[in-house]
């Protein structure tokens, strides 16, 4: 198994790098393979299993978006083929999307792999605990980030929570077809943006989502669905014991009524 | 001050100053607020004194307004400060007041005003500091100041274009501020000294590759994090060559030894901790562009010290018990402070107390923060016991496994009281406890409990 993760000497921010660090333990088999900003991603040529992108800065976003920009139609293809699972977290989710609307009101054309946008308005930096709901278990996160992400076109977009009841992540590209839904649903926080409970994009070959920092470790049974999706079936995580006792803690807290959320 | 407005705003800031002051309250934010309220341009309608400093940056920068007002002073400057006020707009505007007569007319010679590096951007274009002193730029906390990036484009584009920029030459982070905009720029930096690496040994470098052509940079030596001298590889960038540069710093004579051109002078050394001596030589060259003499600045420095409330420590028989000020959300100040608490000789226990204190009470800590914080320091032989204590106690027992510190070592204590109970002190030469600025009263009871037990102990 190969697990490739995407620029680290940028994409670095808020402890996403735990995720990388967790994962190094729960595949013990796999290759690890740190792709800087001046080599050719493995992807390109070799086959990944796992892609990981993680938060940046708005500066770097845009380096990020001109190096995969000429890698475009192998990232759909691996995509469409469902050869490789692209794990994005952050503001890494915005670069799949069709362009990033900075606060000038100038845009940023990103990989347009999917039907959303994003819209910077910096300096107004949106924080927040978010708890949702991903199959059936609770996952608890956090978002902080200076931008929202909205569907390009009003369809239907995942399931009836939608408050806005609009937007599929939409048909602006090709490849972005019906079997698009959030990956998660929150349950308190917001989702995509402040008007919608709807989180992140999952499809057989991407989850993406706003939630940042150390999300693997913190929610252990979302960790052990990934573990298995990449077809390394686990009895038990590593640390199994104390994750679930940091896990269930946090899930206690985060369903407390009333709980501030920023 | 051109509006009426705004000198009503000063008639009434200075009231509000004279109030306070009656009542036995330092005053030194209030007014300010009044001001703003009033005049909400007041920073720009208030006269400015002939020289204007400001300091700014993540870290160091109280310390490096205190030593430059002190100084200034001590050669018989009159100034404004707001060292006891808040360093964002309104105890700025307080600093201001302080700074004009009733009438408006300036009074002080100099303002020396520390500005917080978020806030700079409502300061900075209004009050048209002379020097602006950058001290660093690291990452900080997630929520206020998001990325070093987003810090370094407000400092970038906020910044008069007249104001001379004071900046790290050995911090890339911060050291291309100005560069487009054509400010003046003055560089300070440090020599190659002992403890220098070549490659990190931190999780976090906010500078690592190349801004012309994204080769990772090499650096020639590497003091902590990124803060150092750089060179790309590739196409020859590299860190800017300073312009005040100290050759030498020895506790022994307590010299600071900084060479300028062809001249090299002996300053009386503050404190020999290394980020305290970058803040010294930060206000030497302020200092100098003031026009201070070095004989001038040498006198002001020799009655200064650099208060050690980050640092304090008991013995009780042989065992010290050491406060050590560990930042929260603050993945630089924490793994400065576990790097020091590695490098202590003897076997030691470590309790970490800083989950804020104000997130606890009714939401969440986001924790990511301890994931770039280099806990990896704590896996050593000599590090016999870490308490993980507070809300937050079960992530630090991850983080603390995931960096390989063995399980058995480990003890998780829900309420930080609780903790003394389960230090071991036999066989132990130090404790040390780590706590957040948020969680100084309850840390300074468990130190206290820790003594008790010592005590009784005997």
């Amino acid at each position: 198994m190969r697990v490739e993760i995407l620029y680290p000497q940028v994409c670095c921010l808020y402890g996403d790098k735990a995720n990388a660090m967790y994962l190094r333990h729960c595949l013990p088999q796999a290759e690890f393979i740190e792709t800087s900003l001046t080599d050719e991603p493995t992807f390109v040529r070799e086959d990944v299993d796992l892609v990981y992108l993680c938060s940046m800065s708005e500066q770097n976003q845009e380096l990020v978006i001109d190096l995969l920009a000429p890698l475009r139609d192998r990232i759909r293809t691996l995509m469409d083929e469902e050869r490789t699972l692209f794990l994005l977290t952050g503001n890494a989710l915005e670069l799949v999307g069709s362009y990033i609307e900075r606060e000038d009101g100038s845009r940023k054309e990103a990989l347009g792999l999917f039907g959303l946008h994003a819209v910077r308005q910096t300096p107004r930096r949106f924080n927040s605990l978010i708890l949702a709901e991903f199959e059936g278990m609770k996952i608890v996160g956090y978002t902080s980030r200076f931008s929202h992400s909205y569907v390009d076109e009003p369809k239907v977009y995942g399931q009836s929570t939608d408050r806005t009841a609009t937007g599929d992540v939409g048909d602006a590209v090709p490849s972005a077809d019906n079997t698009q839904i959030s990956l998660f649903t929150v349950v308190k926080g917001v989702g995509l943006n402040p008007d919608t409970m709807l989180e992140g994009i999952r499809t057989p070959s991407v989850y993406a989502t706003y939630l940042l920092g150390p999300l693997l470790i913190a929610n252990p049974d979302f960790t052990k669905h990934l573990v298995d999706k990449l077809g390394a079936h686990t009895g038990t995580l590593p640390f199994d014991r104390e994750v679930r006792l940091a896990y269930d803690k946090k899930l206690a807290e985060y369903s407390k009524p009333g709980i501030e959320l920023e | 001050m051109s509006s009426l407005r705004a000198h009503i705003a000063l008639v009434l800031s200075k009231m509000t100053y004279r109030l306070l002051r009656v009542l036995g309250r330092n005053a030194s934010n209030a007014p300010g607020l009044v001001a703003l309220k009033v005049c909400p341009d007041y920073l720009a309608q208030v006269a400015r004194c002939p020289l204007c400093v400001c300091v700014t940056g993540t870290n160091g920068k109280t310390t490096v307004t205190n030593m430059i007002a002190d100084v200034l002073v001590a050669n018989g400057y009159s100034v404004s400060t707001n060292r006891l006020g808040s360093n964002i707009a309104p105890g700025i505007a307080a600093a201001l007041t302080n700074s004009v007569s009733w009438s408006g007319r300036p009074l002080k010679d100099a303002c020396v005003l520390e500005v917080d590096e978020r806030a700079s951007r409502l300061i900075l274009p209004f009050v048209k500091p002379t020097f602006l002193v950058v001290t660093n730029l690291f990452r900080d906390s997630l929520k206020r100041n998001a990325h070093p990036d987003y810090i370094f484009d407000v400092i970038d584009t906020y910044t008069p274009k007249q104001t001379t920029l004071i900046l790290n030459a050995d911090d890339l982070c911060s050291a291309r501020l100005g560069e487009h905009a054509g400010n003046e720029r003055i560089f300070f930096g440090i020599t190659e000294v002992e403890g220098d690496v070549t490659q990190s040994v931190n999780l976090v470098a906010d500078y690592s590759f190349c801004p012309h052509c994204l080769t990772t940079l090499q650096y020639d030596h590497l003091r902590y994090h990124h803060i150092g001298h750089a060179t790309c590889p590739s196409c020859g960038f590299s860190s800017p060559g300073p312009d005040y540069l100290v050759r030498r710093f020895t506790q022994d004579d307590q010299a600071l030894i900084v060479e300028h051109g062809e001249a090299t002078h002996a300053y009386p050394l503050v404190n020999e901790v290394i980020f305290n001596v970058y803040n010294e030589l930060a206000a030497i060259v302020a200092l100098t562009r003031i026009g201070l003499t070095e004989a001038q600045i040498e006198t002001g420095l020799s009655s200064l010290s650099v208060p050690d409330t980050r640092l304090k420590q008991t013995t009780v028989g042989s065992v010290r018990v050491v406060q050590a000020m560990s930042k929260g959300q603050s993945c630089v100040s924490c793994s400065r402070t576990l790097d020091y608490v590695r490098q202590e000789p003897g076997r030691k226990v470590v309790v970490l107390i800083m989950d804020d204190y104000y997130d606890r009470k009714n939401s969440v800590e986001f924790i990511g923060w301890i994931y770039d914080a280099d806990y990896e320091f704590l896996n050593d032989p000599d590090v016999v016991q870490v308490l993980a204590c507070g809300p937050r106690c079960y992530d630090h027992q991850v983080r603390l496994l995931l960096a390989g510190v063995p399980k058995e070592r480990i003890v998780c204590c829900e309420d930080e009281l609780d903790a003394p109970h389960h230090v071991i002190t036999d066989g132990v030469d130090a404790v040390y406890v780590l706590y957040d600025t948020s969680t100084v009263d309850v840390a300074m009871k468990v130190k206290a409990g820790i003594i008790h037990g010592l005590e009784v102990h005997q």
